[in-house]
């Protein structure tokens, strides 16, 4: 046996072992081109590829160019324009900068170089093959760069034979598409595989519908902007509603000064945004754009430059945290019920046009709809809530239609007699048990001097119905009552134990071995929540106190509840997570259920809490509490928005053609 | 029919009926009010076909005897809306014509054959007790009641009699209130019974509307139902018939506790009093109100961390030791209301121990503690 000796290793097997690092797969290619295409200014990108970039990868670009005796550097090792000095390394404003992905990219593949710059007569052509380049020559072609890449991995067929299938590659590339074209929606790309084109996306000032183009216009659609400007840095971004959830992280798109990043501390503080908003392991929709001066940053951490880090790693979590969780907490985040679309609109761009438009529509216009929509809400057939199931469907829309357009010819008022806010739901400081919501029925001044009558309705006795701003809320009384329950719940466990009332007789449950274990074991977390369990015997335990401010709920089905959970859990619970599961079964277990008719001063208490508590939009359990038909959307059904600010649509609804 | 019928009367009849009408049945006979007319009265019938109930309305000028169902909202609404001393009623197998001067009716009903019977007062086996016993009766025990329970049994009344003793009980799983009484002639045999909340609201308010004639109640327990007869009154004759709860009562005797060693008496209507500003500064979050009883003083405290503290205090007889014992102030308020006597007794033994009110032997009222922290 002998050793083999010590000996310097030749450039293309050096640059090959770096290709391990950086081009793992067709896509890591077409991260480093559209990078590169990027730093060098293009406004217009074309990215082609075939046999999912196993035969070509093509960037093709409208950028500065390489000046001619350059060219033949690109392609060297750590050769870059990118970087001058150990200075620059302490500010990169570029994504690349290493100097390494085209050498690495040559070494491992056949590259071909058409580049020109502005003021060139004509472009220069280098080739690489098998390592070695050709000395360039001069060509024709455009200004900016060409890359392609063909045959990757020729020269190294091990790493050809881990590559998966044509589908999952070219999903890889089509996200590192998405990823350039998110944080730059100002360029123009193109892609296209195997000659057919796969998005044509024109330069845009929105990043809502370039995430309509990868993801689909509802998803887009259903974002909500958060924004923060903070000494360490701006954040932008538009994250999901909770109802608009995943199974997994794959859709958190974090952007740090336009480069796409996994930071596990950012994306963390996300998911703890999200805390209590979605339902067990469930992931947020997000799309968060960071910028923080260059120095604060240090991206040569890794080849990929996929993970960074960061100098106010704590301030800035901090800041993401606040920023999506007010926005989640705050009034206002509700879903929008998703009306069929009208024949010929739907499209993402449509839809955020109209959005845009219905600021601008003409307020008499508003007004006369908001008028209508208070005479239908004290309609008799509406007042009526018990007909409501069987009347409510030729009310709503023989009684809205109506109203709305006798006021329509009558023309109306400049300003509206009845502008229905939702605080019209007076605060009435905190009554959230059930047998409560009726006892304190409002006296009053607040509903008296603009609506005598029920505000909101119930329906089905399972969803209340009322006006807002801006159109038709409606509210699953169960999940509203759960949440605010739950809230209440997790706001008093914070000061300290729940209260808890004594049982006379103590509750018993009959329970298995392992569920025995669970009580013991939690036993504390238990008493916390004002539930106190002893064992009565080898397989039973009373329920001794729950907590008073629970007084109709279920003691045996909130401990089933949580023993089941316990034994569902995968990882042994943090204390927290154990004390919000608690929270969860017994406002679940308490809340009025669906079915349960509810009466007027009832409706009324649990839409206030609604707006009182600013709570988030769902329910523990993740489901919504509340959609909104907005009011466009009603016009859209209607046929009221295509002459939509104009007065002479008045008229025109009569006769419409 | 057709009949001249007082207008306060039948309006007072139509309201109680109209209580028991099911709000939203699929069958729409059930959201009527039946009404036979014979001789010179008019009975209203109503049910649920859990509970029922027969109101004899005299004073009623009866031209044509017969039958009529009639919406019993709409029929209230009516009458309500009318001020003549008088109205004219007439029905048919459709319909049912109001007239008053100047006002015309036409409510369209349904065939009154559709409606269910509703059982009568039968000839034998009542026990009998005095109207203004019976009410107090079901008015110390009612408000204990579950407000809604999964456990059935619970959303109701217990009615124990035995010889002349008459024994109600009520609990919600926090207190029990018990309430003894006498019967004026009892049962044959021992009776026991689960009389729904819903049938002793009725009862009791039949009972209020006549239990200042000094009049006797009659009483008849069967093993799935119970019928309580109230005596004329301004009214006429009232039958309340309900269905029995099909369940079994806690055993309620193991709930009352007989060790409690320290007893302390007081006003009734000092305590309500106090309960009730000390209850000012609680809420839902933290309902709990703090009795501290020391020598010749009661301390109540509340305090809600968001909202403020509550110190009243009054003075009580009790030589005890010290001690500190939480409440829901509303159970203490709700078992003081239903107090007659000027003086209760409070007994107890510790902090987390239950409470006992009590008024002579008559009513005992068991309370369970709350954690006040």
């Amino acid at each position: 046996m002998t050793t083999a000796a010590i000996h310097i290793l030749p450039e293309q097997l050096v640059n090959q072992i770096a290709a391990g690092e950086v081009v793992e797969r067709p896509a890591s290619v077409v991260k480093e081109l559209l990078e590169n295409a990027i730093d060098a200014q293009a406004s217009r990108i074309v990215l082609e590829v075939e046999e999912a970039g196993k035969k070509l990868i093509r960037v093709s670009d409208d950028g500065a160019g390489i000046p001619a005796d350059q060219a033949p550097l690109a392609l060297a090792s750590h050769a870059t324009s990118k970087i001058g000095s150990r200075d620059d390394l302490e500010g990169i404003t570029s994504l690349g900068f290493r100097g390494e992905a085209l050498a690495s990219i040559a070494s491992v593949a056949d590259v071909r170089l058409l580049t020109r710059t502005a003021d060139a007569l004509e472009a220069t052509e280098v080739t690489v093959s098998g390592g070695r380049a050709d000395a360039p020559r001069p060509a024709s072609g455009p200004v900016g760069t060409t890359v392609e890449v063909r045959n990757l991995f020729r020269y190294v067929p091990v790493r050809r034979k881990f590559l998966k299938t044509d589908a999952t590659e070219m999903g890889h590339i089509t996200d590192q598409a998405a990823r350039i074209a998110l944080a730059y929606p100002a360029v123009h790309l193109t892609v296209t595989h195997n000659g057919r084109s796969v998005y044509q996306l024109p330069p845009s000032e929105s990043v809502r519908e370039r995430v309509g183009a990868f993801f689909g216009g509802d998803l887009a659609a259903s974002l909500i902007e958060v924004t923060s400007e903070e000494p360490g840095g701006r954040l932008w971004g538009l994250v999901g509603p909770p109802h608009v959830d995943r199974a997994t992280s794959v859709m958190q798109y974090l952007f740090i000064n336009g480069r796409y990043v996994r930071d596990r501390g950012l994306l963390h503080a996300l998911r703890e945004a999200y805390r209590g908003l979605l339902e067990g392991r469930r992931q947020p929709v997000a799309f968060l754009f960071l910028t923080i001066p260059p120095e604060r940053v240090d991206v040569n951490v890794h080849p990929t430059k996929i993970e960074v880090r960061l100098r106010d790693a704590h301030l800035l979590y901090g800041q993401v945290l606040a920023t999506v969780r007010e926005r989640l907490l705050g009034p206002g985040l509700t879903p929008s019920l998703p009306a069929p679309a009208a024949a010929g609109a739907g499209e993402p761009a449509a839809r955020t046009a109209a959005e845009a438009e219905s600021a601008e529509a003409a307020s008499d216009r508003d007004e006369r709809v908001r008028r209508a929509m208070a005479d239908f809400l004290h309609s008799p057939a509406a007042a009526n809530q018990r007909r409501l199931p069987l009347a409510g469907k030729t009310a709503l829309q023989g009684g809205f239609a109506r109203k709305a357009d006798s006021d329509a010819h009558r023309g109306a008022p400049a300003t509206s007699p009845v502008r229905v806010q939702p605080a019209r739901w007076a605060l009435r400081p905190g009554t959230s048990d059930r047998s409560r919501l009726g006892e304190t029925a409002p006296h009053g001044e607040a509903f008296d001097e603009a609506a005598p009558g029920s505000r909101a309705i119930q329906i089905h006795n399972t969803y209340l119905v009322a006006e807002t701003e801006d159109g038709i809320l409606i509210v699953d009384q169960h999940a509203l009552h759960e949440r605010v329950l739950f809230e209440e719940i997790m706001k008093r466990l914070e000061a300290g134990p729940l209260q808890s009332q004594r049982l006379l007789m103590p509750v018993t449950v009959a329970l298995s071995d392992r569920e025995m274990a669970a009580v013991e074991a939690y036993r504390e977390s238990l008493g916390r929540l004002g539930l106190e369990v002893e064992p009565l015997g080898p397989r039973d335990v009373g329920i001794q106190a729950f907590p008073s401010l629970l007084e109709r709920g279920d003691p045996e089905g909130t401990l089933r509840d949580f023993l089941a959970w316990v034994q569902a859990v995968d990882s042994p619970p943090t204390p927290r997570q154990v004390l919000e599961e608690l929270a969860h079964v017994a406002a679940c277990h308490a809340a009025v259920k669906a079915g349960d008719p509810l009466k007027t001063e009832e409706i009324e208490a649990l839409l206030a809490h609604r707006e009182a508590a600013h709570m988030a939009a769902t329910c523990p359990h993740g489901r919504p509490t509340a959609l909104i038909l907005r009011k466009t959307d009603l016009e859209k059904q209607f046929g009221r928005d295509y002459a939509a600010g104009s007065k002479a649509a008045a008229t025109d609804e009569i006769l419409p053609y | 029919m057709k009949a001249v019928c007082d207008r306060a009367t039948l309006t007072s009849g139509v309201q109680v009926a109209s209580a028991v009408v099911a709000p939203r049945s699929p069958k729409p006979a059930l959201g009527c009010i039946k009404m036979v007319a014979e001789k010179d009265f008019i009975t209203l019938l109503a049910t649920d076909l859990e509970v029922g109930i027969r109101i004899e309305l005299d004073k009623m000028e009866v031209q044509e005897p017969g039958l009529g169902l009639v919406p019993a909202d709409r029929f209230h609404a009516i009458l309500r809306e009318l001020d003549e001393d008088t109205i004219e009623l007439s029905s048919t197998e459709q319909e049912t014509t109001i007239e008053a001067p100047g006002s015309h009716f036409t409510i369209l009903g349904d065939n009154p054959e559709d409606f269910p019977p509703v059982p009568d007062f039968p000839e034998t086996g009542a026990f009998s007790v005095a109207a203004d016993d019976l009410l107090a009766l079901a008015e110390r025990t009612l408000f204990a009641t579950a407000k809604e329970n999964t456990r059935y049994a619970l959303n109701g009344v217990l009615w124990e009699v035995e010889g002349k003793d008459v024994t109600l009980v009520a609990t919600d799983g926090r207190r029990l209130s018990l309430a003894k009484g006498k019967c004026k002639d009892g049962p044959q045999e021992k009776v026991t019974a689960i009389v729904p909340s819903k049938a002793m609201q009725l009862i009791v308010r039949c009972l209020t509307d006549t239990a200042e004639a000094k009049s006797t109640a009659r009483v008849v327990i069967s093993e799935k139902d119970i019928l309580v007869e109230v005596p004329p009154a301004d009214g006429g004759r009232r039958v309340v018939y309900s269905r029995l709860v099909d369940g079994h009562f806690p055993k309620y005797e193991d709930v009352i506790p007989k060790d409690l060693d320290k007893k302390a008496t007081m006003g009734t209507s000092a305590l309500l009093a106090a309960v009730r500003k000390a209850a000012l500064l609680t809420n839902e979050e933290s309902r709990g109100v703090m009795l501290k009883f020391s020598g010749g003083e009661l301390v109540i405290t509340s305090r809600t961390p968001e909202m403020g503290e509550a110190e009243i205090r009054m003075p009580i007889a009790y030589d005890g030791e010290d001690l500190e014992i939480g409440f829901n102030p509303q159970y203490l308020m709700d078992a003081a209301k239903v107090i007659d006597a000027e003086e209760l007794a409070f007994m107890f033994k510790g902090p987390s121990k239950p409470g006992v009110i009590l008024e002579g032997k008559t009513f005992t009222h068991v309370v369970m503690p709350v954690s006040v922290v």
